[in-house]
């Protein structure tokens, strides 16, 4: 519990007391996340939207395999990342192993399929008759997906919201292909393992306190955004 | 056919063995309104998204102002059709930019889209709402919405799937002459699915019933009333009193029956073949507005069936008074309220009444 209450008080020290480090370790963890969230964002939306709406041979299989893969352990990401990039793989020749871009495309290979998988599940809840109804109405196929996935914002909201809690939070790939290299590759989850490998509980609770709030800032500004969205809308 | 908006020609539709729909030749005319009666599952909806190029018939053509549908130009020729469903199945955005959809897909400018479409929402008493959430509005808002919006493109053909079923009877009542009034105005051909059958009367200038997926009568609601084709026909038409019946003779202006089993005898203006035989089957339709019930010591009009037996049910209805008189073949009657000078009870000996005319009679095929 000391190491608790005293852990606030090394989490202010740490933000506001002209430590730099922490601040660029914020500042890497938000970027490489907000990278990864996004193109997610980019590849799981119309990926989710189309398993939702297209019919195709094999289709049952493909949905599995996205739900399946919302479930994808972020160490096994870590592994076919650093396989990639491993000297000897078939992109070794990039050097991009231990470098904030290798732990991007890792944390985009977790975030896409659960966005792509909450996409999918959203899209299949709207009731089928909006899509009729749009056909009705002359809509073409992109507008149709557009309007229906405008109708699924609620749940896609949930869905980034979720692509960026899984992304922030991990450490198995970040650990794996970024290295946790001091000044380059080191974020706030690998910090604070770091930390607690040297015994160090007090800086370990201060940069946890400090991803915590991360994650709600985050989330409350993609909320009040979705809010805004609404009322603009009305 | 010259004329016809809308016609599909021996359209299927199957799903595995069961077939859905399979409907011969229907067709709607330019500025005509046809509705659709039929019970559940007989395949209205099927014929409706078939109809509005929603779902592709198995075997078959559908016809939109002349063209035959195919996946090539089903998007274009979309545009001039409108779909009204069950559900106002409004999105969740204002009521203006609901309206406004169809222009939009279109490629109207948003200016335009909105303009028209807060002209329909007007002409459908929504217009105040236009900067409403969809969402927020209430049934009979949103099916006049729902109906703006469909109106809003000028379609050549509206096609409506039980728009107003969930709605409550005031709202369904008001809105009814509105839609009407608009189709009038805009020389739109429509096509309404309903099970209400007073909905359909009301609505079409003819009315088709369906059953098993197949159409099995069409024409105006007076005439399909008085001569339903089949009994099926007029069960679901409405028509109560269907009674079994076999032939006892055949002159000029008459067809007389006696009705089964050892029923009384009674005379119709239906013409049958003179080369029917004596004792072939028939059955008797009558609608129950045709028939009159008179107290014992009264008489019926000269040249009229006069059946004497007892009431047995009497139930009140918002038209009036709906009589089962037994003959002792039951004859259902309903009496307007103001033509009744009893008050009817049951146990009561009383005379049915009808004339030749609306006796009609469907050879049975056995």
């Amino acid at each position: 519990m000391d190491d608790l209450t005293s852990g606030l008080g090394e989490a202010a020290r740490l933000l506001f007391g002209g430590n730099t480090e922490v601040w660029e370790i914020i500042h890497l963890s938000l970027r490489v996340s907000l990278i990864a969230t996004t193109i997610a964002l980019v590849l799981g939306v119309p990926a989710g939207a189309a398993f939702a709406l297209a019919r195709f041979p094999g289709r049952s299989l493909a949905v599995g395999a996205v739900y399946a893969g919302m479930g994808l352990p972020p160490i096994v990401a870590g592994l076919l990342v650093s396989l990639l990039l491993w000297r000897n793989g078939p992109f070794g020749a990039t050097g991009l192993l231990y470098t904030p871009l290798a732990m991007i495309v890792a944390q985009a290979l977790i975030a896409t399929p659960i966005v792509a998988g909450l996409t999918l599940a959203a899209v299949s809840a709207l009731d089928p008759r909006y899509r009729l109804q749009l056909l009705a109405l002359g809509a073409g196929r992109m507008q149709t997906v557009w309007w229906l996935l405008r109708e699924a914002r609620l749940p896609l909201i949930a869905a980034v919201v979720a692509g960026f809690g899984a992304v922030i939070s991990e450490v198995g790939a970040a650990m794996m292909v970024g290295g946790n290299i001091k000044g380059e590759t080191r974020v706030l989850t690998t910090a604070t393992v770091l930390e607690v490998s040297r015994g160090h509980f007090e800086t370990a609770f201060a940069l946890s306190f400090v991803l915590l709030g991360l994650t709600y800032l985050v989330t409350m500004i993609l909320t009040l955004l979705q809010r805004h969205y609404v009322r603009v809308q009305r | 056919m010259i004329g016809q908006v809308l016609r599909l020609d021996h359209v299927v539709v199957r799903e595995g063995e069961r077939t859905l729909l399979d409907v011969t030749a229907l067709g709607i005319a330019a500025g005509e309104t046809l509705a659709l009666i039929g019970p559940n599952g007989a395949g209205k909806t099927t014929l409706l998204h078939v109809a509005a190029l929603l779902r592709r018939p198995d075997h078959g053509s559908v016809h939109i102002l002349g063209q035959t549908a195919s996946s090539r130009n089903a998007a274009t020729l979309r545009r001039a059709l409108s779909v009204v469903f069950q559900a106002p199945l409004l999105f969740d955005v204002s009521v203006l930019v609901n309206a406004a959809a169809g222009l939009r897909f279109q490629g109207r400018s948003r200016q335009e889209a909105e303009r028209r479409a807060r002209t329909w929402l007007e002409r459908f008493g929504v217009g105040h709402l236009t900067d409403r959430k969809a969402r927020s509005l209430s049934g009979g808002e949103a099916a006049r919405v729902a109906l703006a919006r469909a109106f809003a493109t000028e379609p050549s053909i509206l096609l409506l799937d039980e728009p107003f079923s969930a709605l409550d009877a005031p709202t369904r009542t008001s809105l009814l002459p509105a839609l009407r009034q608009c189709l009038r105005e805009t020389g739109a051909a429509a096509l309404l699915v309903t099970h209400d059958r007073d909905e359909a009367f009301a609505f079409g200038d003819r009315v088709a019933v369906m059953s098993g997926g197949r159409i099995v009568a069409t024409g105006p609601a007076p005439s399909l009333i008085a001569h339903p084709p089949s009994r099926e026909a007029a069960s679901l038409l409405g028509v109560e009193t269907i009674l079994s019946a076999r032939v006892t003779g055949i002159d000029n202006e008459y067809t007389c029956i006696a009705l089964q089993p050892a029923g009384p005898s009674v005379r119709s203006r239906t013409s049958l073949s003179p080369t029917i035989p004596a004792g072939k089957p028939v059955s008797l339709t009558l609608p129950a507005g045709s028939v009159q019930v008179l107290g014992p010591a009264e008489f019926a009009p000269p040249e009229w069936n006069a059946l004497p037996g007892s009431i047995v049910e009497v139930t009140s209805l918002s038209s009036g008074a709906r009589l089962v008189v037994e003959t002792p073949a039951p004859i259902v009657a309903l009496i307007p309220w103001v033509a009744s000078k009893h008050r009817w009870a049951s146990g009561e000996p009383a005379i049915v009444t009808f004339p030749p005319e609306s006796a009609h009679l469907i050879p049975e095929l056995r």
